[in-house]
């Protein structure tokens, strides 16, 4: 009886570790897609309206990303420069697990000249991170695409074959 | 400082956050009631302190200067809440405005865009102007203004430059708004062009202009005054420092459109106001009823004389003291 629960239990916990780093992979890509929109929301924000950075911050985030850009807007209203900002709350908001380091290069180059130039750079900033983002969301398409399932399955028959073994 | 909370705030609360954290240091020490006029600060150099007659220059330690370029740059940046974009008009005309209504006048590399404008970068150089309101510096000066029938004339203060005109002007909108000192209340509209007068912050007023002043900040002089006259209907029109043909024949048809002008110009006596082409177009059709001089013979705010529409000098204001509208005020 217990083996067959410890099998049960290799199983079951085998399948978890496949699903979770599948849905890591997903997560990137929601959060990528999410950025993406930000980021538009952003340039339409700075080209068309004379709110400051802080109010349209405000307005960026969603499930994934909504703390980060949260986080982002109390700094920068604390006159905070907006890459500062965006390093702290990353730090604080704990996204590094979604957010690769390369997603993490063109946030970093957009927020550093984000508010910092004429309505007409800011837009050829904005549209520079677009590209690279959308870029990063095909490429994390594609591998949640492909290597989401393989972890799936891995993690099913792992846990099926250790459950095996142990019986 | 501001109406919302009557005289708590001071200049210190208010700029200190924006300056450089050296410059910030060496400010804790001033008292945030002397008669402070303007903060000055450049890079490379020390801080100015302009007070009501004398000044003050401050060095970081060891006699270094406490502002370097990267400080402004910074500064510029905190100035404009970190969205320089949002305030591309104003840079390109070298000013920004603070809430509560400190006009910082900016310096550095005007840069000739290709799409003809003209944009300040590299800013280095920065004059922060402390706004102060005065409530009741305009009492003395009101029933100078009035005619025998007790209507207020159309009139121009005139002073140079750091001699209260924007404060007496605020005064005079504020009175006239609430009906006080012998002036009946009446509609008035206020061309806020350099956000002085009203201090605005996205269009809402942050100094007293009274319960009966509409604001229009931001706008183009003479276009403001156009469309104050065309869609308010406004008693009174107030605006800042008149300077262009444009501005005088915006005053003509908003005096000709029946309402009473209010304005003030820059310029150092009677003779060097009539030398301004723009400005002594105003005097020839007798548009200008009362023209007030400004001084600092006996203090900031001083009315040194007040002139009638043929350019005679009234009786009995032979530099009189109206009220320091800059000066020390006790708390």
């Amino acid at each position: 009886m217990l083996r067959i629960l410890a099998a049960l239990g290799a199983v079951c916990g085998c399948a978890l570790v496949g699903i979770n780093a599948s849905a890591r992979l997903k997560r990137r890509r929601d959060a990528l897609n999410e950025c993406v929109r930000a980021v538009r929301r952003l340039e339409i924000g700075v080209t068309h309206s004379n709110k400051p950075v802080h109010e349209l911050l405000r307005g960026c985030g969603e499930e994934e990303t909504g703390v980060l850009f949260q986080k982002m807007a109390e700094l920068v209203e604390k006159a905070v420069a907006p890459l500062a900002a965006y390093s702290c709350a990353v730090q604080t908001c704990n996204v590094r697990q979604i957010i690769l380091q390369q997603d993490e290069r063109v946030l970093e180059r957009f927020f550093s000249a984000l508010g910092a130039s004429e309505r007409n750079a800011q837009g050829e900033n904005a549209e520079m991170a677009i590209a690279a983002l959308t870029a990063q969301l095909a490429e994390a398409e594609t591998t949640f695409q492909s290597k989401g399932r393989v972890y799936r399955t891995m993690g099913v028959l792992l846990g099926a074959g250790v459950g095996i073994l142990m019986l | 400082m501001t109406k919302k909370d009557g005289n708590k705030r001071n200049w210190k609360s208010d700029l200190l956050p924006y300056l450089p954290e050296t410059a910030a240091k060496l400010l804790c020490d001033v008292d945030a009631y002397t008669p402070l006029e303007e903060i000055r600060l450049r890079a490379g150099a020390p801080v100015q302190l302009c007070f009501s007659g004398y000044e003050r220059l401050l060095y970081g330690s060891l006699g270094r200067p406490p502002v370097d370029a990267e400080d402004c740059k910074c500064m510029l940046q905190k100035l404009c809440r970190q969205s320089l974009y949002a305030w591309e008009g104003e840079l390109a005309a070298g000013f920004v405005t603070l809430e509560g209504g400190y006009r910082v006048g900016l310096c550095g590399r005007l840069d000739a865009a290709q799409n003809g404008h003209a944009t300040l970068t590299d800013v280095t150089g920065f004059n922060i102007r402390i706004a102060r309101e005065v409530p009741g510096c305009a009492a003395g000066i009101l029933p100078m203004l009035l005619d025998a029938e007790g209507h207020l004339c159309s009139t121009l203060i005139v002073s140079p430059p750091g001699c209260g005109k924007t404060t007496l002007l605020r005064d005079v909108a504020r009175c006239c708004s609430y009906g006080l000192y012998g002036v009946r209340p009446m509609r008035v509209a206020v061309v806020d062009t350099r956000y002085e007068l009203s201090g605005a912050v996205r269009g809402v007023s942050q100094l007293d202009l009274g319960p009966r002043t509409d604001v229009l900040s931001g706008a183009k002089r003479a276009l403001g005054m156009r469309m104050m006259v065309v869609n308010l209907s406004p008693e009174i029109l107030v605006t800042d420092e008149l300077a262009t043909m444009e501005d005088a024949y915006a005053v003509y048809d908003a005096i000709c459109a029946g309402a009473v002008v209010v304005a003030s110009a820059h310029a150092p006596d009677i003779n060097g106001l009539l030398k301004r082409r723009s400005l002594a177009a105003l005097y020839g059709g007798g548009l200008i009823a009362r023209t007030v001089f400004l001084g600092r013979s006996r203090g900031v705010g001083t009315v040194e004389a007040v002139f009638d529409a043929a350019l005679n000098r009234l009786d009995g204001v032979e530099a009189k003291e109206v009220g320091a509208c800059c000066a020390y005020l006790p708390h």
